[in-house]
């Protein structure tokens, strides 16, 4: 009973804790630009996250030996430390979009200052990482984020054409399609597998793993909570992309506010639904700025071999202490400079992609490796959907910055 | 590397930069002027709250007066302060009339549906 | 493996998470260090910590880049300290005996005094 507990809450908490500012942003502004058409590419996305997920949670649990770590031992320091370097300043703008983001929905619920509201919600995010356990946090963010449900409550309310729904699910190119707009089809797709596989995510799972001092018997809890947990929070994602299509399509409306994806919730089911929708955003949005900042000290605590974790006090893992306490410092400098987080956004987006093949390459030599994994090592079906999506992941990293310098980042 | 560059050069060749520009703040302003009138029309309807709804709005004036400072057109200017006018003075009819027209002017640029 | 098993000095020696006796984290193998001569047999003689260690690995410019910021410093653990090698580097000694906790043992005494940390 005690196990199958662990697991719906694990499911939950993935569920609820899926979505992010970028995903949100993309998910509308992807239906509401090209229809249903980007359907197709989340849930391609999310069988990528879910294989290195549980990649990334089994070498937690057997090898004991978090993402960062695997890192400088594989790569080294010539490639390793490159990537730290990167993966710790996209982490950090990706905070600061996440800070940005939650003081913007504070501002639709109070009226208060942006600014304001920026230090205190970061403030209130640090006091919470200081004091509360590492389950506490996950459980809490994770679980409120589970207000976001209201999102596909509407899309059944709104009757959308399930027919296209479902073709969306097939891979394709819309037809008739202007060779610009394709050149964009083609951003928003490299964004969309971007925001799903943020880095982050990665590091923060196993991260958190090796916080909740998994084993081999946890491995069940992991494959289950990367498959069904993130699955569901895909299809959360799902629905914000399905309601912006036949929401916003027809009034010509490409979010340009992330206020603006609240409304889906609001056209079925008025004030009570704008404001469950905000709700969920506000939990979704600032637990993600949790992860990014702890991400951002795990990685730089871990390749250079301290302490580290939120299961130790503060005073426990000192230098762990001041790197999460320095990203949070710099990502909300970063907010109150008046930088867009639409903009901040678009850059972690960008920059993410490009860390994404030395993240999941130590993952994948790792996790084949039987002097560290034993019987664990992955199986067939992990290597095929791995090393494909190390293959796409490349094309992606190559076409990424071009993609976003030729299309406007998606405004043309 | 050489292929690589002159497939770039290409795909800027077919925005063409400073055409590019103004596709991307008409499309701004168009979506953002829709928003507005959307907040506007449930605000009417008190499917929003007060808070939201003013606050939405000044985002969109402010994402209007970015446009307008930093548009190189002056018709752009000239439509983007016209959104402005039209969000300070709660009407959505005006709004959605500037969206249809802004929409006409993305021209062949514009969405393939 | 124990320490005087045969091994890759690259691959399964450097970059390894150093663990002291009581289980704490004490930073990163950056280099190994050799004593001989050209011709001769080489030994392995201790392992090298610090930045002083890992920044000689970098190419120059990023090397003269970051020398300011991290120091040069260098903690140099006997190679008779090394209990085993088995995915991380397990000392048989305490890292402050081995030099390697000063740093976060001075934090950890600062961070004391903060309330409820």
């Amino acid at each position: 009973m005690g196990g199958l507990i662990e697991i719906t809450l694990g499911i939950m908490t993935a569920v609820g804790g899926f979505v992010d500012i970028s995903e949100l942003v993309f998910a509308a502004q992807a239906g509401s630009r090209f229809g249903f058409a980007l359907i197709w590419v989340f849930a391609f996305s999310t069988i990528g996250i879910a294989c290195y997920g549980e990649m990334s949670g089994r070498i937690s649990a057997i090898a004991k030996q978090p993402v960062f770590n695997l890192m400088r031992q594989r790569l080294g320091l010539r490639w390793g430390l490159p990537t730290l370097i990167v993966s710790s300043i996209v982490n950090t703008i990706t905070c600061s979009a996440e800070i940005g983001g939650t003081a913007l929905v504070l501002q639709l619920l109070t009226g208060w200052p942006y600014g304001l509201l920026a230090i205190l919600s970061t403030l209130l995010l640090v006091a919470i990482i200081w004091l509360l356990p590492f389950k506490w946090i996950e459980r809490s963010f994770g679980l409120l984020g589970l207000a976001m449900l209201c999102f596909a409550v509407a899309t059944v309310q709104i009757h959308p054409d399930w027919h296209g729904v479902a073709a969306g699910f097939v891979p394709q190119i819309p037809h008739g399609l202007p060779a610009k707009d394709l050149v964009v089809f083609a951003y928003f797709a490299v964004a969309i597998v971007s925001a799903v596989m943020f880095p982050y995510e990665t590091y923060f799972y196993s991260s958190g793993g090796i916080e909740e001092n998994w084993k081999p018997k946890d491995l069940k809890i992991n494959r289950l909570t990367t498959t069904v947990g993130f699955g569901l929070g895909s299809m959360l994602a799902i629905t914000i992309l399905i309601n912006a299509a036949v929401l916003f399509r027809p009034l010509h409306i490409d979010p340009q506010m992330p206020g603006t994806a609240a409304l889906e919730v609001a056209i079925p089911f008025g004030t009570t639904g704008l404001l469950l929708a905000l709700a969920g955003m506000l939990f979704a949005i600032s637990g993600a700025a949790v992860e990014t900042g702890l991400s951002t000290a795990y990685s730089i605590a871990q390749f250079f071999g301290w302490e580290w974790g939120r299961y130790k006090r503060p005073h426990e893992a000192p230098r762990f202490t001041i790197a999460w306490l320095v990203t949070f410092g710099v990502a909300l400098a970063i907010v109150l400079t008046g930088i867009a987080p639409l903009e901040l956004v678009e850059w972690s987006i960008v920059f993410s992609v490009v860390v994404l093949p030395l993240t999941y390459l130590p993952l994948m030599l790792i996790g084949n490796d039987r002097k560290y994994m034993g019987q664990h090592v992955n199986g067939r079906l992990a290597n095929s959907i791995g090393w494909s999506f190390y293959v796409v992941l490349v094309v992606a990293a190559i076409a990424a910055l071009p993609l976003y310098f030729v299309t406007g980042g998606g405004q043309v | 590397m050489r292929a690589i560059t002159l497939i770039l050069i290409a795909l800027l060749g077919l925005c063409g930069p400073g055409r590019a520009n103004d596709l991307s703040d008409i499309r701004a302003i168009r979506s953002t002027a829709a928003e507005a009138a959307e907040i506007l029309d449930l605000e009417n309807q008190q499917k929003v709250t007060a808070t939201y709804a003013t606050v939405m709005k000044n985002q969109a004036c402010s994402l209007l007066r970015n446009t307008v400072e930093s548009a190189g057109s002056q018709q752009i200017k000239h439509l983007a302060q016209r959104a402005i006018d039209a969000v300070k003075a709660n009407d959505s009819a005006a709004l959605k009339r500037l969206v249809q027209q802004l929409y006409q002017l993305e021209g062949p640029h514009g969405r393939a549906d | 493996m124990k320490r005087d098993d045969s091994l890759k000095l690259l691959s399964e020696v450097r970059d390894l998470q150093i663990v002291d006796c009581e289980g704490r984290n004490c930073g990163i193998c950056d280099d190994v260090e050799l004593e001989g001569e050209p011709g001769a047999r080489l030994t392995v003689t201790a392992l090298l910590v610090g930045p002083g260690a890992y920044t000689r690995r970098l190419p120059r410019w990023v090397s003269r880049l970051i020398t300011p910021m991290v120091g040069r410093r260098v903690v140099r653990v006997p190679w008779n300290s090394i209990e085993k090698i088995s995915g991380r580097i397990y000392l048989s000694i305490k890292g402050e005996v081995a030099g390697l906790r000063t740093i976060e043992d001075r934090l950890e005494t600062i961070f004391k005094r903060i309330p409820l940390s």
